[in-house]
Order: structure tokens, then sequence, then C-alpha cells
């Protein structure tokens, strides 16, 4: 596209699924093609700490995919409530700001409830060191019930509970009723962002947003490297909203809230 | 930062620029009557001919929603009657197994189905209640086959040993593969081993979604056989399009997938 590097993608993966071929997550080929598209920089959940539970690895993969490509990965904390404490103590460990940025949970992945009390230690925590917390959220699903885990109302309690940590609602609820309630905690929370990955390519899915909640609480997100960045970006590109809207969501609001200094 | 505003204006101009260059022609329109469970009902074909124009694609191959949930045929019939005085638009009739019934007959069907602008068939085993077996639908097939009339299939409608067995058995017949509604990328252990084997099978985009998709398919595995679709009015073309637009394969294969390879097997219709 642009050598020019701009957008920020709020929710990335590095690392594995069992479910599917991977054919080549290199980092060096990643970052080849970040440049080509012009993301600057990546959020990134890897999924060896994510999904396996060993969050150590993890850490140690996020920090080195920051050293290796120059600060441009960066990453979430992963927790995972059935070693909750463990995670607790991992993140102090190896607290920087400067590579992680955020914390993100799975309760689908986990097997618990969002709402679960063994997620108040992870909220206390965000909230003592200004961490936002991301989490996957997703409209209940007859063919994956694991899913109703992740269901956006499900995280209310928390949502209101700590105001001062701002919740973003990966894949803004996956399916059309997952959707229509994240928007509602949006409205509702000052503290609740949208973010845009996944197969989620509802037509009119991000003027739809952009006109209920507006566009500062909308993230461009992808789940690159699983999925392909240009699904989403094409979306919001080609998006009926403004210039305006169309930066907010690509990096003004992820530089906000992730604390990412933009470069012209 | 208003130079990064510059910059993000001419990227979004050159997005819309590469839509219009590579003559879009999508394979999976619908037409739907309903408003339901959408962001923005497009409820009659009028509407669905000006967003195609709005969003670049010159050419469209649509199906009635009716025809999965209501009847096949009646749905065919008022499909042909929708898109008929609209040169731009093809048709992607359903069938079901009674086609082989009784006075009903295959060749005659089909070949005025043909006649009206038909260019692919679409089967719906689950939704429909039935079989893909060869005692159930060989007869039509076969006819499709005899005339190279596209088939189109969700993976989720069937499973990669039927779609194995059909492209097996109809050599001649081209087996479109189309994504829906769930990720074709859980999928890809069983659908490229299959590309490589048939020449006969395609893959239509809207979830071909995995990451680097088509430069590894295309540069790696030297397979092109995709066909470009948005499944719209549900979903957004804009997603399909850009991993076509903006991929990183040659500028004859972004055509061939954009709209060319679609186009050959129309005209491939005896």
């Amino acid at each position: 596209m642009r050598s020019e590097k701009m957008f920020i993608d709020s929710h990335f993966h590095l690392g594995y699924s069992k479910d599917f071929y991977f054919h080549d997550i290199t980092l060096d080929r990643c970052l080849k093609t970040m440049d080509a598209l012009g993301i600057s920089y990546c959020i990134n959940a890897n999924l060896i700490g994510l999904t396996y539970g060993t969050q150590e690895t993890g850490i140690e993969e996020n920090k080195r995919a920051y050293e290796l490509s120059q600060g441009r990965i960066l990453s979430y904390f992963a927790f995972d409530p059935n070693q909750g404490e463990k995670c607790i103590e991992a993140m102090e460990t190896h607290f920087d700001r400067n590579i992680f940025k955020a914390i993100k949970i799975h309760p689908s992945f986990h097997g618990f409830y969002g709402s679960a009390p063994e997620y108040e230690i992870v909220w206390r925590y965000a909230k003592a060191k200004g961490l936002p917390i991301m989490s996957h959220t997703w409209a209940v699903s007859a063919y994956n019930p694991v899913q109703k885990l992740s269901y956006p109302p499900v995280f209310e309690n928390y949502i209101r509970k700590y105001p001062e940590v701002s919740f973003i609602c990966g894949h803004s609820g996956g399916r059309y009723d997952g959707i229509m309630q994240c928007v509602k905690l949006a409205i509702k929370y000052k503290n609740v962002f949208l973010d845009t990955s996944g197969d989620v390519y509802n037509n009119r899915f991000i003027e739809f947003l952009v006109g209920k909640i507006g566009s500062k609480k909308v993230l461009f997100g992808s789940d690159a490297l699983w999925m392909d960045w240009r699904t989403q970006l094409g979306m919001i590109l080609g998006a009926d909203i403004s210039l305006q809207d169309k930066r907010n969501i690509l990096y003004e609001n992820a530089a906000a809230i992730f604390g990412v200094q933009l470069k012209a | 930062v208003s130079n990064l505003e510059k910059q993000l204006d001419v990227i979004i101009d050159e997005f819309k620029q590469s839509k219009g260059k590579y003559e879009f022609f999508d394979v999976n329109f619908w037409l739907t009557a309903t408003a339901l469970r959408t962001f923005y009902p497009i409820t009659n074909v009028e509407m669905l001919v000006s967003e195609m124009k709005k969003h670049a694609i010159e050419k469209a191959v649509v199906t009635n929603s009716e025809c999965i949930e209501y009847d096949p045929f009646k749905g065919n019939k008022d499909l042909l009657e929708c898109i008929k005085d609209y040169d731009k638009l093809y048709g992607g009739i359903v069938v079901a197994p009674e086609l082989s019934f009784g006075e009903r007959v295959i060749a005659d069907y089909m070949d005025q189905m043909i006649e009206n602008k038909v260019v692919v068939v679409r089967m719906f085993p689950k939704r429909l209640n039935h079989t893909m077996s060869k005692w159930s639908v060989g007869e039509i097939l076969k006819y499709m086959e005899h005339r190279r009339l596209p088939l189109m299939l969700w993976h989720t409608e069937v499973n990669w040993d039927i779609v194995d067995g059909i492209c097996n058995e109809y050599k001649e017949l081209p087996v479109i593969i189309e994504g829906n509604d769930q990720k074709l990328l859980y999928h890809n252990r069983s659908f490229i081993p299959l590309l490589l084997k048939h020449k006969n099978l395609y893959i239509e985009t809207h979830n071909f979604i995995f990451y680097n998709g088509f430069e590894y398919m295309v540069n790696d595995l030297k397979i092109d056989r995709f066909i470009f679709g948005s499944y719209f009015p549900f979903n957004d073309p804009n997603a399909s399009m850009m991993t076509i637009t903006h991929g990183d394969i040659d500028e004859d294969v972004k055509f061939k997938i954009a709209g060319r390879n679609l186009q050959t097997l129309i005209d491939n219709i005896r």
C-alpha cells in the first residue's frame, strides 16, 4: 500500500493454534506485511501464553518480539484465572510499560464466566497499574457453547465496579446479538471500547458502531496472524464515515488507550 | 499528526481506485426480504444494484434467500423475474432432489435456467434435508457436468469427503466452495490438499481470510482457483476486496480472482 506506517492493531496474535495450519508466521514476514499495509504497531496476545497455559513462556516471547521488531510488537499480559495468583506475580516480575500495554483475558478459553470471582484479582491489578483490559467477547453460539462465557453482559459488574479500567470488547461481541450487547455496554459506560477484530464482516458494521457509540470508542483490531489484516482494514478504509472517524479508529484511540507515541 | 491525516487520505483514495481497477465480478450476492439482524437492510433488487455500483462491483451473481427459507423452485422463479432487466446481474439458483422426481425433467429445467442468465447452481443438503449421494442428486450433477454449469456449496452444508467425492466423480463439473458461516481458516488442512488434488475445485473468497492466504496459495502452491465473492448484503464487500486489491500476488492473478476466473467458468457453460 504505502511505506508510511500509522495504523495500530489492537488485537493481534503471535504463536500457533492447534486448530489449523499456519504457513509462515515468522516475525520477519509479519513485519514486512505490516510495512506494506502501513501498520506501525500491533498489540500482541501471544497464543502460547494465552491458550497453552504457559504464561512465562508467553512473556518471554513477547519480550523477544518487542526486541526483534524494534519496539513495534507491543503486548498484552495474558491472565488465566486457573492460575490467577501466578499470573499476577508474573506480571509484577516482568512489568515494563514500554512492552506491556494491557491485559488480555479470554473466558471462553479458560473456562470461567467473565463475571466469575476469579477475575476480581486482575481487575484490581489493572486498576492499580493503570492497565486496560481486553477480553474476547462473543454471542452465544449453537456450535461453540463456550462462547456463552464471554457473552458481553457477563462483564458488566466488573465494568461498573472499576470505572478507571478501560475495557475493550474484543471482536465487538462477534455476531449480531453480541454486537448489540457490546454497543449497550459502550453507551452505558465510559470505560467500554469495542475492537473490530475477527471474522466480523457484517455489512455497515463500522458505520453502525460509529453511529451508535461514536468513533472514539472503536479500535482497529484484526486477529492477525490468524486472519488477514486486509479484511478489517478494507472495511474501515472503505466505510462511509468521516476521515476523522477513520483516524480515530485506525490509530488515535489506540495511541491514547495504550500510551503509544504516533510518528508522523 | 496532520501529516498522518494526509497520508490516510491518500491510502483511502488508493483503495477506492483499486476497487475500480480490477473489474470485480461477485459470485455471492443475495436477494433478501428480511431486515432482521442486519445493520442496513437491503431488501430489493434496486437497492442491491445501487449498492453494487457504490462498491465498484461491476457484475454479480444473485441468489434468492427465499430458496433456502421457503421453497427453492419458487425462489428461483422469483429471482429470474427480479434480475431479468439488469444486464449486470446473473442468477445463482438453488436446486434439490425433487428436480429428478416424476414428471420434472432435469435437462428442460436447467436449459431454461441457463437461457435466463443462470450461471451457478447451489445445493443446501442440510437446510433442505437431503443427501448429496449419487442416488439422490447424481442425475442432476451429471447434467450440470454435461453443461459445465458450476456447483456452489457451503462447506458447512457438506463435509470435505463429500467435496472430494463430487470432484472425483464429476471431473468436468466446476465445484465452488463457499466458507459460510464458519471461517474457512479452520478447514485449511482439508481444502488445501483438495485444491492440490482437483483441478475442478474453486474457493469463493468472502471467508477465505487466513493471514497471507492468497500469497501462500498463489505464490507458493501455484493455485489461483479463487472466485471473488462478498456474501453481500449480509457482509461488507470491502473485507474480501482488499485481500485481492492489496495482495502481494501478480497483477494478472488479481484480475483472475476478482472476476476473470468466474467469467471463464461462465464462458465455458455449454
